[in-house]
This record gives C-alpha cells, structure tokens and sequence, in this order.
C-alpha cells in the first residue's frame, strides 16, 4: 500500500474508534451480567444485562397477543393482571447473585416469588423483602436499594410507573452501576411509554413435556442496533432453570431450513 | 409435688389443670442480674449468689455503713422484702456480719426475716442443718450417716478429726460463717445507658431551633463512649403534653452521625410539639461494641467489596426503608416443615440483620423442598376454584377460576400433603388441619397452576402458579 493510503486508513480507524466511544452509551468499564442465555447475550452484544441500565419486564401476557405489537390490550380477569414473571426474575436475580457479592432486594409484595423456589437457588438467606403499596414508596425504595453498595440486584414491582419516575431510576443507576435492576410491570402497561434501556415482554405458550414455557421478546434496546427477537424459554424443574427451548427437528436427511425455523418459537 | 418427680407424674397430679413449662437456666440467670442491678438502690454491691441449687434464685447485698441511710438492719431487710413482694416474688432475708452465716439463715432460718448481731453467729447457726453450711451434698451425705445433722453437732467435733474425714472445704466453710475466714462480695457492675439532655429556657416550637438542639446532643452521645448505638430514644418534654418519646431501632451498631441524623429527622420532622418543648434527651438506650476499623490512607483504593463496608451499607439500608415504612422491611427466614404455607416466616430486618444477609451461606432451607417441584408465585390465600374431573383421584378435565373455564391438557398428581399431627390443630378455619391433595395442571393457553383438594369437604382451592 503506498504510504498515504496506509496514513488514511490509519485515521480513518481511529476516526470509527472515536465515533463508537461517543455513540457508545455506556461507560469505557461496564459490568455486565451474564444470563446465561448464549443467543441473548449476543444479541443484547454486551454479554448480557447492564448493571448501570433499568430492564423493564412486561408480562406474562397470553399467547394470542403475541405479534399484535401492543395495538390492543390483552384480555384477561382480576387476578390474571396480578402475577408477575417470578421464573424469570429469580433466574436473573441469581445470575447477578454469582456475578457480584450482595443482597438481593425484592420491593413490592406483587413480585415476591415463592421462598421455597429462592431458598432452591439459595437466594433465601440473601433476600431483602419490603412491603410497599403505594407508587411513590415502591419508587423511592427501589432508588435506595440501587444506590446501596451492598446490593447484587433489585426486583422491584413497577406498576403505575410514569415517565419520569422510570427516568429518574436510570439516572440512578447510571450514575451508581452496581446492582441489576429488574422492573416487572403487568402486561397491559405495554402502552405506556418507559425510560428503560431495554424491554422484554413475555408471552405465555404451550411448552413440550410437563415444562411451563414462555416466549420472551425483546421490544427495545436503547443505544444499540441489536436484532429484535422472540425466544422460546422453558422452566427446567430439574435443574432449577430457565433455559432457552431446543428447537425440535425431524431426524430425515431432507430436512429443509423451513421446516426448522418453522419449530423454532 | 415434689422435686425430682417426671413431668408426666406432675401432670397426672394436677389433672390438666396446669401446664409444663422448660426450664431455661440462661433466662434466669439473665433476670437474676437485672434484679442485682435494681437491688442497687439498697446496697452499692450486690451479687448473684453462686451457690444456688437449679431452679432457685439469690442476692448478696453488701450493707456496711447502709444501717446510717436507712436507720437499721431491720429497716433494710423489711424494705427489701416489701420491694420484691411488690415486684410479685416471693423472698426470704436474712442479715449478719457474715456471708456464710446470712446465707444460712436466710434459707434455713425458722422465720422470713432474721437478723444475727455480730459474734452471735455461732448461737444462731447452732440448730440448722448441715447443708447450710455450703458444703456439697456428698459431703452432707458422709456427714449425715457420721451422725452430725446439726451444724452445732458439727462445731462440736475437734477440726482436726474434721479435716481428716471430709477434707479441708468443710473448714473452709466453717470458717467463713464463723468469720474467721475473709469473704467478700464481687459486685455486678452497674450499667447506665449513655444520655445528654438540654434544658431550655421557655417552650420552643421553632422547628429548626429543635432540630439543632437535637444534633448538638447526638455530637455530645456519640463524644461520650466508644460504643455503637442499637436503640436511640428521644424523649421532648412538652409544656402543655405528656413527654414524647421518639424511638429509632437500628439493624446494626452504628456510630456514624450522619447516618443517626437522617433516622432521627424525618421522626423530628414528624412530631407534634405541642405549645412548645422545654427540654430534650437522647439516650443510647441499646448498645453494642462496634466493629474497629482503620481509616484508610488511600480511600480510592479500597477493595470493591469491603465486606465490612457492605454490612454496615446494608444495615443502614435497612434502617431507613424501616424509618420511612414502617418495620416493613422483612426478611424471610426458611422454617422446617413441609406444609407450603407455613415453611417460612417474616421476620423484621431490624432485628435479624446481625451479618447474615449478603454473605451466601448453605444451610439446610435447600433441602426443604426435598426434590419436589414448588411452583414459583405461592398465593398468599388459595383461592376457591371449581373443577370438573373424572375421578376423586383421577385425571381432572377442566378448571374454573375467576370466571373463565378453561380445559386441562396436562394433569400431574396427586400428591398428598398431611397436617402437622404433632401440633395443636387450632387453625383459624381449620384449613392447616386437613389434609391435602395436590395436582399440578396444565391449561390450554399453556399456564401452570397448582390445585389442591381438601379431603374432608372436596373442596377445590388454587395455591400457585408456575410463572
């Protein structure tokens, strides 16, 4: 190459380098948690879920809305609205438990899974429940908690959130970027618009075998050109995980790219 | 009733008419030292007495030079006995010039208050047994089967035929009722709670005028000693109101002022002053030895996780969530017992913090489950749902809740979950009584739940849902 070629593309590469670091969101050190879910983690591109972002968990809505893109609000009685994705978060919640030191707190009585699935991953003795009602009290615990040096991850229950509460939660956890946090909102506040860096939402389906099965969807990730996608989970009793499904495949040599997609989700 | 009977004897006797409590010798001895801190008030010391048989209880009051205050020994011992029976115990007294000679006659004496002037020691002591000696029931035994029951039998032997068959305690302890061999008291000592109040010149009700008298005296609490403060109590003395006692538990020792502060001022903020308050005090009144720390040269370079660090951050987390919700804060702690809803209780953090949350510890809640799937969401009352089902025990074919039906793909089960027969069935409505089918479903739109069948009425409930 002749040397002005090489000095240009030398700086043009340095040119790229610096627009990343400005595009680039995050800090130059940012802590992700794994979550242990290899296709998630590439897509997200960070190697998991941020600790210095909010992730908002909508859901578990039924299977009939998945695709409707949140034109309409999903049916469903009393105490449908009520329960909250208690799987998904304590996986989450464990990951972040292995990653880092520190306590978990859960704020909202709505997201308190049950203590025996806690005590099974061996979250029990490290779990910090409080009782909060009203909108404002959950708001300002969830802030304290995040901003605590001894906290691995946060749970807290977010319904009713506006605009600017979920706002001001990720400038905490930006400014602070030591725990995970964990939103959980029941599914008809797919509407409402958030500050949350990323959002999920959860679609409940008919899983093979005797296992509870979901989809989970990723709507919206801030800052970057990640692939939106559906992925199949399963509860894995046996192992106490949640796990992506394995797509189920015809064992015929003819078997088209199609028809294997076609399982998939 | 005697000493010594079994329990089941006693209550055979008593014809369910009482009840069997354990003895627990730590609590006695923990009240037996609250009373030598209150026997205070007659004597500057006082003891626990360390010769006492299991189940009773006694106090060494040391009264030289008391007789002047309270007039005379009679005086003391009537003032004495009337203050326990106030205080609902029943008591025996006795005083003399010697330790051995006052225990003695306290337990042994013919009546509930005596009084031996000095040098009569050996008269009074002369006809009670020879366990008021203090010396150990072997000892009493081979004296009893010598002859010797009375202590004036005893002090009639010569000392050397003494020493030569029950050794030379027996002496020792002759001795010392006698008064020839010095023995004192070793004095509990007398703890007060660290306090620092303010007096104030009229009724004040400006609140930024109370708020900085109340930082004043926690700088002036926490200068006094070296401890961490557990409980915090301030009391603001009305001019027109009862005095009002503000009190802020804490879920570890802290001694940091700016972390107090911010407990104590939103209860300030709070707080009715009434016309106005004419005096503050702050009292430590729970303490606890803090955790001694080096101040680092170089803060920035700290570990990242400072385990230290951390417990006192979660503490203080506590703290305030607790300040502002109440003691809402909870912290679960697994139970035990295989019924779902009582495997596990609430306690409140404030009170079981003490280092255990944050460190990852194994222990046995793991094995509560003992392998059996649970589901992920427990509701906290199962709710009642109808189902149709081809069998008491069989397949079940469509379950109704909250007035949607839905058909079942997916029916697991059952499993049986009995009652707890060792414990008293006084549930509420009976429902921890009865015993228990539980079946694991799957709807058609792909939801979990898990059911369960009371056997004495076949009702249906819902208890949880895998999410």
């Amino acid at each position: 190459m002749k040397p002005q070629d090489q000095s240009r593309s030398q700086t043009l590469q340095q040119l790229s380098r610096m627009i990343e670091a400005v595009e680039d969101f995050r800090g130059a050190d940012s802590h992700a948690v794994p979550t242990g879910w290899c296709e998630i983690d590439r897509a997200l591109g960070d190697k998991g879920l941020r600790r210095d972002v909010v992730h908002e968990f909508l859901g578990p809505l039924a299977a009939e809305t998945l695709g409707e893109g949140g034109s309409s609000p999903p049916p469903g009685g009393r105490g449908q609205a009520d329960i909250r994705p208690a799987c998904l978060l304590s996986w989450l919640a464990g990951r972040a438990a292995t990653v880092a030191e520190g306590a978990v707190v859960w704020v909202g009585r709505q997201c308190w899974p049950n203590p025996q699935t806690l005590a099974r991953a061996e979250l029990l003795d490290r779990s910090l429940f409080v009782r909060a009602v009203k909108g404002a009290d959950r708001l300002w615990a969830i802030e304290l908690a995040l901003r605590c040096v001894a906290v691995a991850a946060v749970v807290g229950d977010a319904e009713g959130f506006s605009l600017p509460a979920t706002r001001r939660l990720e400038l905490a956890a930006s400014r602070q970027g030591e725990a995970l946090v964990l939103l959980s909102r029941p599914g008809r506040e797919r509407l409402l618009s958030s500050a949350a860096a990323t959002r999920w939402a959860i679609y409940r389906r008919l899983g093979e075998g005797d296992r509870p099965a979901w989809t989970l969807e990723l709507l919206r990730c801030k800052g970057r050109q990640v692939s939106l996608g559906r992925w199949p989970m399963e509860w894995d009793c046996a192992k106490g995980a949640v796990i992506i499904s394995a797509p189920l495949v015809d064992r015929l040599p003819s078997t088209s790219r199609q028809a294997r997609q076609r399982h998939i989700g | 009733m005697r000493n010594g009977q079994t329990p089941a004897h006693a209550r055979a006797l008593l014809a369910g008419r009482g009840g069997v409590v354990t003895h627990q010798p730590a609590r006695d001895a923990r009240a037996l030292d609250a009373l030598a801190q209150w026997a205070m008030q007659f004597a500057p010391r006082a003891e626990v007495d360390p010769c006492c048989a299991a189940g009773e209880g006694g106090l060494l009051l040391d009264i030289t030079g008391c007789q002047r205050l309270f007039g005379s020994e009679r005086n003391i011992l009537r003032k004495v006995l009337a203050a326990t029976g106030r205080l609902g115990l029943e008591a025996r007294a006795a005083a003399a010039g010697t330790i051995g000679c006052a225990w003695a006659m306290s337990r042994y004496g013919e009546h509930r208050s005596a009084c031996v002037a000095s040098g009569r020691e050996q008269a009074a002591l002369g006809p009670l047994p020879v366990a008021a000696l203090r010396v150990d029931p072997p000892t009493a035994a081979a004296l009893a089967e010598v002859g010797l029951r009375t202590v004036g039998q005893v002090l009639a032997i010569p000392p050397a035929a003494l020493r030569q068959r029950f050794g030379e305690e027996l002496l020792t302890r002759i001795d010392q009722a006698l008064g020839r061999r010095w023995e004192a008291v070793v004095p509990v000592d007398l703890r007060i709670a660290p306090r620092a109040t303010l007096e104030l010149a009229g009724p004040v009700r400006s609140s930024e005028a109370i708020q900085l008298g109340v930082r004043n005296l926690l700088k002036e609490l926490l200068g006094l000693r070296q401890l961490g403060i557990r409980r915090l109590e301030l009391t603001l003395r009305r001019s027109d109101l009862d005095p009002l006692v503000l009190t802020i538990p804490l879920a570890c020792a802290s001694a940091d002022e700016r972390h107090l502060w911010t407990l104590l001022r939103p209860a300030l903020e709070r707080a009715n002053m009434g016309f106005g308050v004419e005096g503050l005090e702050l009292v430590a009144a729970d303490t606890a030895a803090l955790e001694q720390t080096q101040m680092p040269l170089l803060p920035e370079v700290l570990p990242r996780h400072d385990a230290r660090r951390a417990r006192r951050a979660l503490g203080e987390l506590v703290d305030v969530l607790s300040s502002r919700l109440g003691p809402q804060a909870v912290l679960v702690r697994g139970v035990d017992s295989h019924v779902p809803e009582h495997s596990f209780t609430c306690q409140p953090a404030t009170e079981t913090l003490g280092g255990r949350v944050g460190t990852a510890r194994r222990n046995s809640s793991a094995r509560n489950t003992g392998g059996m799937d649970r589901p992920s969401i427990l509701l906290d009352r199962a709710e009642p749902i109808e189902i149709t089902c081809l069998s008491l025990d069989g397949p079940v074919v469509s379950v109704r809740w909250n007035g949607r039906t839905r058909a079942v793909r997916n029916c697991l089960g059952p499993e049986r979950i009995a009652p707890q027969w060792w414990t008293r069935s006084g549930g509420a409505d009976g429902e921890q009584a009865a015993t228990r089918d539980y079946f694991k479903l799957q709807d058609e739109l792909g939801q979990w739940l898990w059911v369960y069948r009371r056997l004495t009425d076949n009702q249906w409930f819902l208890h949880g849902l895998w999410e």
